[in-house]
C-alpha cells in the first residue's frame, strides 16, 4: 500500500510529491532490506555451521581464530561416520516406519475425515467433539499409559506401536486439515453421483479423493516429516540395536563417541550424520514449501 | 398411515438411534461408521484407554514388573509435600516457559511483520525463517551442543565481538541452560511466523488507507489497526506457544543423556517437567508415580490454558 503511494509519487500522480519523501522512504526501504537479510542469515547459520562442521577435521574443530569456511574439505567424514555405526540398517528401518505410516495416516484420516464432513449420522457431531478433546489433551498424559497398553500387548520392540497410530488416524490436526479441506468440495459433485447409487465408499474413492490431491500432499508430507524425525517415541520402544531408526542411532553413536560432554573431537562426525538425515527434509521442503505454508494456514496447527 | 402395508422392523428404534430417522441416508450412516472405524479403535486403545490405566496407575506404586501396590493419593502428596526435583522442575519449566513463549511470540510477530511487506525475493527469505521449523530433532539438538560449546563458534564469534574474558558455558553453565533452551526454542518460529503472516496479509487495506487519510503514524497504524486486528492470532500463537513449550523433551535427552546422576543437566538446571517425567518412569521404572506427575502436569497446562481463554481472551477483538 505504502509502496503503491510511492509509484504514485514518481508517476507525479500524488499531490504530496517531494524528494524529501522519496529519500525518507528510501532509506526506510533500505533498513528493511538490511534487517530482513541480516535476521534471514542468523536464522540460516546453524544449519550452515552443522554443514561446515561436517566437513572439517576434528582439529579444525574448535581451532582459532574461527574458519567459517573450510580450507579443506573432508568428504570422506561422511564415509568414516557412515560405517563406524550399522548406519545402513538404521536408514532401512527408519523408512519402513515412515512409509508404512504414511500410507496408514493418509488412508484413515482420510475415511475419518470424509466420515466427519460429509457424511450424516448421528454420532458424527459427539465423535468431531472427541477429536477435538483430545486434540486438546497433552501427550505427556497418554504417554506412558500408551507405553504399558503396549507392553501388554507383547509390542515393545517391534514396530507397531511406532505404526498402529498412524493407521488408526491418531494425526489429529491432520483429520481436521482434511476436514476442513473436503468442506470445500461443491456437494453437487456428490449428489449427482449419489443419484446414480454411487455408494459412499465409491463417492469416496472416485470423487474425494481425486479433488483433494493437494490436501493429501500436505498430509503426506507433514506425516513424512514426523516420523523421520521422531526420537522419543523409537527410543522408548525400540531396545533392540537391530531396530533403531537414524535418530535413535546418532544419539546412540554419540552415546560410543563423545568422551565428554563438551568439547568433542568427533563432533565432525555427529555433524556428517545429522547433516544426512537433515538433507531429505531439505530437499522436501524446497521444493514442496508451497505445501508446508498451505497446511499451517489452512490447519492452524503445527505438525 | 404413511407405513402402511410396509411391516415395520422390531429394530426400527434401534436403527433409528444409530442410523438416523432417515431411511434414504442409512446406507451413509453406516458408512460414516465404518469410515469412523480406524479413529474409533485408535481412540479407545490410544486416549481413552491410557487415560483410564493412567488415573488408575497413578494411585499405585509399580516398578514396571510384579504386582502394582495401591498407595491412595501417597504419589501426590509426595510430589507436592517432599519431591525437591519436582519443584526444580516446575522452576525450570516455567522459566523455560516465561521466557521463550513472549520472546517467540514477539519474534516471529516482527519477522511476519517485516515479511509482509512487499520486498524483493520475499519468498526466499520467508523460507530461510521457516527452515529452522522443519528440521527438528536429534541432529538439531547435536548442531546446538557444537555452536553453544564453550569453546565452539558463538563462544568465538562473542569473545571477538564483545572481547569477552571468559567464555559462556551455555550448556555447560546452570545459569544459561535455560537462556540456551530459550535460543533454540525462539529460532524454530516458523509455524507461529506464518499464522501471523496469513493474519496480516487478513487485514483489510481499506483500514491503512482510511487511516493514512486521517493523519496516522507507522506506529499508531500498527498499535491501532495491526494488532487489534492481529489479536486473535497472536492470541492462538501465544496459547499453543505455551502448551508447546511444556512439553520439550527431545532436546534434553539427547543433550543432557538420561543417566546423568540423579538430575538432568548441570545442578538439575536442565531438569524440564517433561524430562524428569521421562526420567522417572523409563530410567528409574516408578511408572505409577511418572503417571501422577503426568497428571499434574496436565492440570497445571489445562488452568494455565483456561485462564489464557478466561482473562486474556476477552481482551482480544474478534471481528464480527
Amino acid at each position: 500500500m505504502l509502496e503503491e503511494n510511492f509509484m504514485a509519487m514518481l508517476r507525479g500522480e500524488s499531490q504530496r510529491w517531494s524528494t524529501k519523501r522519496i529519500v525518507k522512504y528510501l532509506i526506510k526501504r533500505f533498513f528493511v532490506y538490511l534487517i530482513v537479510i541480516g535476521g534471514a542469515l542468523m536464522f540460516a547459520m546453524p544449519l550452515y555451521l552443522m554443514i561446515i562442521t561436517s566437513l572439517k577435521s576434528s582439529d579444525m574443530l574448535y581451532e582459532r581464530p574461527f574458519k567459517w569456511i573450510p580450507t579443506e574439505w573432508h568428504f570422506e567424514n561422511y564415509l568414516k561416520a557412515w560405517n563406524a555405526f550399522p548406519f545402513t540398517l538404521y536408514l532401512r528401518n527408519t523408512l519402513f516406519i515412515t512409509i508404512t505410516s504414511i500410507i496408514g495416516a493418509v488412508i484413515s484420516t482420510s475415511m475419518a475425515a470424509y466420515a466427519f464432513s460429509r457424511l450424516k449420522f448421528p454420532a458424527k457431531k459427539l465423535f468431531f467433539v472427541l477429536v477435538i478433546g483430545a486434540m486438546l489433551l497433552p501427550k505427556e498424559v497418554t504417554f506412558i499409559p500408551t507405553y504399558l497398553i503396549w507392553w501388554k500387548l507383547g509390542m515393545v520392540n517391534t514396530f507397531v506401536p511406532l505404526i498402529a497410530p498412524s493407521w488408526l488416524a491418531r494425526g489429529l490436526s491432520k483429520i481436521f486439515l482434511l476436514r476442513q479441506f473436503f468442506r470445500t468440495i461443491p456437494l453437487e459433485l456428490e449428489d449427482a453421483a449419489k443419484i446414480d447409487g454411487a455408494s459412499a465408499f465409491k463417492r469416496y474413492t472416485k470423487i474425494i479423493v481425486p479433488l483433494s490431491k493437494p490436501a493429501i500432499g500436505v498430509v503426506l508430507i507433514f506425516e513424512f516429516i514426523t516420523n523421520w524425525n521422531s526420537f522419543v517415541g523409537p527410543l522408548i520402544y525400540l531396545n533392540d540395536p537391530k531396530l533403531y531408526t537414524l535418530n535413535v542411532g546418532l544419539n546412540m553413536f554419540k552415546d560410543a563417541y563423545a568422551e565428554q560432554f563438551s568439547h568433542m573431537p568427533n563432533m565432525n562426525y555427529f555433524m556428517a550424520i545429522a547433516t544426512l538425515i537433515v538433507i531429505p527434509i531439505l530437499i522436501i521442503f524446497v521444493f514442496l514449501q508451497k505445501y508446508f505454508v498451505e497446511g499451517i494456514q489452512l490447519s492452524g496447527i503445527k505438525r | 398411515m404413511k407405513n402402511k402395508g410396509k411391516q415395520v422392523s422390531v429394530f426400527e428404534p434401534i436403527a433409528a438411534f444409530f442410523l438416523g430417522k432417515d431411511r434414504l441416508n442409512r446406507k451413509d450412516a453406516m458408512w460414516g461408521y465404518i469410515f469412523s472405524l480406524p479413529w474409533l479403535v485408535g481412540f479407545l486403545l490410544l486416549t481413552i484407554g491410557p487415560i483410564i490405566v493412567s488415573s488408575i496407575m497413578s494411585f499405585h506404586e509399580w516398578h514396571g514388573f510384579g504386582a502394582a501396590r495401591f498407595v491412595g493419593v501417597y504419589n501426590y502428596r509426595w510430589i507436592v509435600q517432599h519431591d525437591r526435583l519436582f519443584k526444580k522442575a516446575l522452576q525450570v519449566t516455567s522459566s523455560f516457559v516465561g521466557l521463550s513463549v513472549p520472546l517467540k511470540t514477539v519474534a516471529a510477530f516482527v519477522v511476519a511483520l517485516l515479511l509482509s511487506k512487499r520486498l524483493f525475493g520475499v519468498t526466499v527469505f520467508r523460507s530461510m525463517y521457516y527452515l529452522p521449523s522443519v528440521v527438528t530433532g536429534v541432529a538439531v539438538a547435536f548442531m546446538w551442543m557444537y555452536i553453544l560449546d564453550p569453546k565452539g563458534p558463538l563462544n568465538m564469534l562473542l569473545q571477538s565481538v564483545f572481547h569477552l574474558k571468559q567464555p559462556i558455558g551455555w550448556l555447560a553453565d546452570p545459569d544459561f541452560v535455560v537462556p540456551s533452551f530459550v535460543i533454540m526454542n525462539v529460532w524454530q518460529l516458523g509455524a507461529p511466523m506464518i499464522i501471523l503472516l496469513a493474519g496480516i496479509k487478513g487485514i483489510p487495506v481499506s483500514l491503512y488507507e482510511s487511516a493514512l487519510i486521517d493523519g496516522a503514524n507507522g506506529w499508531q497504524r500498527m498499535w491501532r489497526i495491526t494488532i487489534p486486528m492481529l489479536s486473535p492470532s497472536l492470541f492462538y500463537v501465544f496459547v499453543i506457544g505455551i502448551i508447546g513449550a511444556f512439553q520439550i523433551l527431545t532436546a534434553p535427552i539427547v543433550i543432557f543423556g538420561t543417566d546423568s546422576g540423579d538430575s538432568g543437566g548441570p545442578l538439575g538446571s536442565g531438569l524440564f517437567y517433561t524430562f524428569y517425567l521421562y526420567r522417572k518412569a523409563f530410567v528409574e521404572g516408578r511408572m505409577g508415580y511418572a503417571c501422577a506427575l503426568a497428571w499434574i502436569l496436565f492440570v497445571i497446562i489445562a488452568s494455565l490454558t483456561l485462564f489464557n481463554f478466561f482473562v486474556l481472551g476477552k481482551r482480544i477483538y474478534y471481528e464480527e
